[in-house]
C-alpha cells in the first residue's frame, strides 16, 4: 500500500497557507531582509572607493547582511510557531482527538516539526532572488553559500525542536512560546557571554589556552552566527573543511566549525525530540 | 463488550476513581451519570486511553486499556463534550483529516466520508467550513468523526450539551440509529430524560465511587419511594385517617382543595392496598394515580447519602 503523506504536516500546511497571516509574515520577513540589505548597501557603497574590488567587499557585506537578518528573524519566528503547535491543539482542545487516533507520538511530534521547518523553507527560498543579487556585485561563492544556507537550517531545525518540546509540556501557547524564546535567547546571549567570561577566568589558572581554544572552537559551533562569523574567516584561510589546532606542540585537525555546527545542532535537536516524544508517550505506545 | 475491573485512578492524594467494578454489555446503551466530580469524564478518558490507570483496568472486547492501548483505539469512537475547531477547514477536508489519522485507505475515503455526511444530516455542509457551523451540525459533525472507522463502541461525553431542543431531537434519533446497527454506545449527561429514552442501562458514580449499575427498568422498578395523587369529589377529611393508618404522609394540594398528594414507601401491591382502603371508607375517589417514576428521582434517591 502507497504510503500517504504524516496527515499532520497537511493539515498544518493547509490551515496555515490558507490564512491572511501567512501572506503578512511573508512580506515582512522580506521586507526586514530587503530593507536592511539595502540600508547596508547604501552604507557599503557611499564609502567605498569605486575599485572593482570594493564591489566584493559590497557584494560580500551584503550577503552577510541577508544571511544574518534572515538567520536572526527565523531565531525568533521558528521557535514561536513550533511552540503554538502543540500547545495549541490543547488550546483548541483537538489533542484528545489525536491522542484517540492511530497516529504515533512519533507522527504528531514529526509531522508539527516537518510543517514549521516547510514554511521557514518557504521564508528562505522566498529571499533567493535578493541572494542572487549579491552574485552580480561579486566576492560570494556558491560552496559559501550552501554552506551558511546548511547553518541556517540546521539552528532553524534546533530552535524548532526546542519549540515542539516546550509544546508538548505547555498548555496554553502562550507559556509555550514563552518557554521557548527564554531558551533560545538565553542560548543565543548566554554561550557568547561564556565565551568571553570562561577564557578570563581560565587566564588566571593558565599560560596555555590551546586547550580552551579548541573546546570554545567546539562549543561555540552550536551558536549559528559565530559559527557563520568562524566560517567565513575560514574560508578566507581556504579552510573549508578543517580545522587546525595547536595543543601543546600537537596538532589537532578538527571538522570545520560549519560541520561541527550542524552536528551539535543535529544532536541537541534529537535529544529535544525524544524529549518532546517522552512527555506524550504515556498513551502513545503501540501493541 | 467493555470490563471496568477495580478500576482507581488517583491524581495525587485526590481519588478520582475509586475500584470501578462492572461489566457493559455488547449493544447496550449506557448512561452515565453523577454530581460534578463523580468520575464520569475520568472514567471516559481511562476507557479512551487518554489516562492510565493508578490501579485495576478496563477491558474492551477482551484487550487492556493498559497493556493494548493502540488496539483500543481502533474499537472506540470519542467524542469530547467540546467540539475542537481547526482553522480554514471544510466539514469534508475535517473528516478527510481525521480519516487519515485512522489510516482508512485513500481509495475508500471519498465514499465514506460522503456517506457519513449524509448519516449526520449535513451532506449540504460539505463545503462549509467548520467553523461556520451551528453547536448543532458540529456536534453531529464530531459524531461522523467518531464513526469514521466504524467503532464497535461509542463513548459520547455530553453530547447533548448546549444543544437546542430540536438539535437534541435529531441526535437522540442518530443515537438510536446507530444503536439499533448494534454499537455499544457510552453516554454521558446531566440531561437525564434524555438518557431515560435512550439508554438500557445506568451507570450511577458518586465521589468516584459506583452506587448503582443496573438496567434502566431494573433501577426504576426498585425504587421504593412514590408520590400517589389522590383526587376527591369533594374536600375529604376522612382520607386523613386512611392514609396515616398506612404511615404515608399526606398534604393538600393548596391550589386545588380536592387534589391530595400521597408520598408513599412501598411496591405496587401497597399501592393496591391503599385504593381498597379508600374505596372501604367511602372516600368519593375521583382519580387516583401514581406519578411515573423517573431517573431524575431515582437519581437524587440513590446519590443522596454521599453529598
Amino acid at each position: 500500500m502507497r504510503r500517504e503523506i504524516n496527515p499532520i504536516l497537511i493539515r498544518e500546511l493547509r490551515g496555515r497557507m490558507r490564512t491572511p497571516r501567512a501572506f503578512w509574515l511573508l512580506v515582512g520577513f522580506l521586507t526586514a531582509v530587503a530593507g536592511t540589505a539595502l540600508l547596508v548597501y547604501a552604507a557599503s557603497y557611499l564609502s567605498s572607493d569605486g575599485q572593482s574590488s570594493s564591489n566584493n567587499t559590497i557584494g560580500n557585506t551584503v550577503f552577510f547582511t541577508l544571511i544574518a537578518t534572515a538567520m536572526a528573524i527565523l531565531t525568533i519566528m521558528a521557535p514561536v510557531i513550533a511552540a503554538g503547535s502543540i500547545a495549541g491543539e490543547r488550546e483548541r482542545q483537538t489533542f484528545d482527538l489525536l491522542l484517540t487516533s492511530q497516529l504515533s507520538a512519533g507522527t504528531i511530534i514529526f509531522g508539527k516539526i516537518l510543517a514549521t521547518l516547510a514554511y521557514c523553507g518557504l521564508l528562505l527560498s522566498a529571499m533567493t532572488p535578493l541572494i542572487a543579487m549579491t552574485f552580480l556585485m561579486g566576492g560570494v561563492d556558491l560552496g559559501e553559500l550552501f554552506i551558511m544556507y546548511a547553518i541556517i537550517c540546521a539552528s532553524v531545525l534546533l530552535f524548532t525542536c526546542c519549540g515542539i518540546y516546550w509544546s508538548t509540556r505547555a498548555n496554553t501557547p502562550l507559556t509555550a512560546i514563552g518557554f521557548a524564546l527564554a531558551t533560545v535567547l538565553g542560548f543565543m546571549f548566554g554561550l557568547p557571554l561564556l565565551a568571553v567570561t570562561i577564557p578570563t577566568i581560565w587566564a588566571q589558572f593558565l599560560n596555555d589556552t590551546a586547550v580552551l581554544d579548541a573546546v570554545a572552537t567546539i562549543g561555540l559551533a552550536a551558536h549559528p552566527f559565530i559559527a557563520m562569523y568562524l566560517t567565513d574567516t575560514a574560508i578566507r584561510q581556504q579552510q573549508i573543511w578543517t580545522h587546525v589546532v595547536n595543543i601543546k606542540g600537537f596538532t589537532i585537525t578538527l571538522p570545520a566549525t560549519w560541520i561541527i555546527c550542524i552536528i551539535e545542532s543535529w544532536l541537541i535537536s534529537i535529544a529535544f525530540i525524544v524529549a518532546a516524544m517522552r512527555h506524550i508517550w504515556p498513551m502513545r505506545t503501540r501493541s | 463488550m467493555i470490563v471496568f475491573d477495580k478500576l482507581r485512578k488517583l491524581y495525587g492524594d485526590f481519588c478520582a476513581l475509586d475500584g470501578l467494578d462492572c461489566t457493559i454489555p455488547k449493544g447496550a446503551m449506557v448512561g452515565l451519570i453523577g454530581p460534578n466530580g463523580a468520575g464520569k469524564t475520568t472514567s471516559m478518558r481511562l476507557l479512551t486511553t487518554l489516562i492510565t490507570p493508578t490501579s485495576g483496568d478496563v477491558w474492551v472486547d477482551g484487550m487492556s486499556v493498559s497493556a493494548q492501548p493502540h488496539l483500543v483505539r481502533r474499537l472506540i469512537g470519542y467524542m469530547p463534550d467540546t467540539f475542537g475547531v481547526y482553522e480554514a477547514m471544510t466539514a469534508a477536508e475535517y473528516l478527510d483529516f481525521y480519516a487519515r489519522c485512522y489510516d482508512i485507505p485513500v481509495a475508500t475515503r471519498p465514499a465514506l466520508i460522503n456517506d457519513l455526511l449524509g448519516l449526520v444530516d449535513l451532506a449540504s455542509k460539505r463545503d462549509s467550513l467548520v467553523m461556520s457551523l451551528s453547536r448543532g451540525m458540529a456536534q453531529r459533525l464530531s459524531l461522523a468523526r467518531a464513526l469514521l472507522h466504524d467503532p464497535q463502541v461509542l463513548v459520547l461525553d455530553e453530547p447533548a450539551s448546549g444543544l437546542d431542543p430540536r438539535a437534541r431531537i435529531e441526535l437522540r434519533a442518530l443515537l438510536h440509529e446507530l444503536h439499533d446497527q448494534g454499537k455499544t454506545i457510552l453516554i454521558s449527561s446531566h440531561i437525564l430524560s434524555d438518557l431515560a429514552d435512550l439508554c438500557t442501562h445506568l451507570i450511577i458514580l458518586e465521589q468516584g465511587k459506583l452506587v448503582a449499575y443496573d438496567t434502566i427498568t431494573a433501577l426504576l422498578s426498585t425504587q421504593q419511594s412514590r408520590r400517589i395523587i389522590i383526587q376527591t369529589l369533594t374536600p375529604t377529611p376522612a382520607l386523613y385517617a386512611v392514609v396515616t393508618h398506612f404511615n404515608y404522609t399526606i398534604s393538600v394540594d393548596p391550589q386545588l382543595p380536592t387534589r391530595y398528594i400521597v408520598q408513599m414507601n412501598g411496591d405496587d401491591a401497597a399501592q393496591a392496598q391503599l385504593l381498597k382502603a379508600c374505596i372501604e371508607h367511602n372516600i368519593p375517589v375521583q382519580q387516583f394515580a401514581s406519578e411515573a417514576n423517573t431517573l431524575e428521582r431515582t437519581f437524587l434517591q440513590v446519590t443522596a447519602g454521599l453529598n
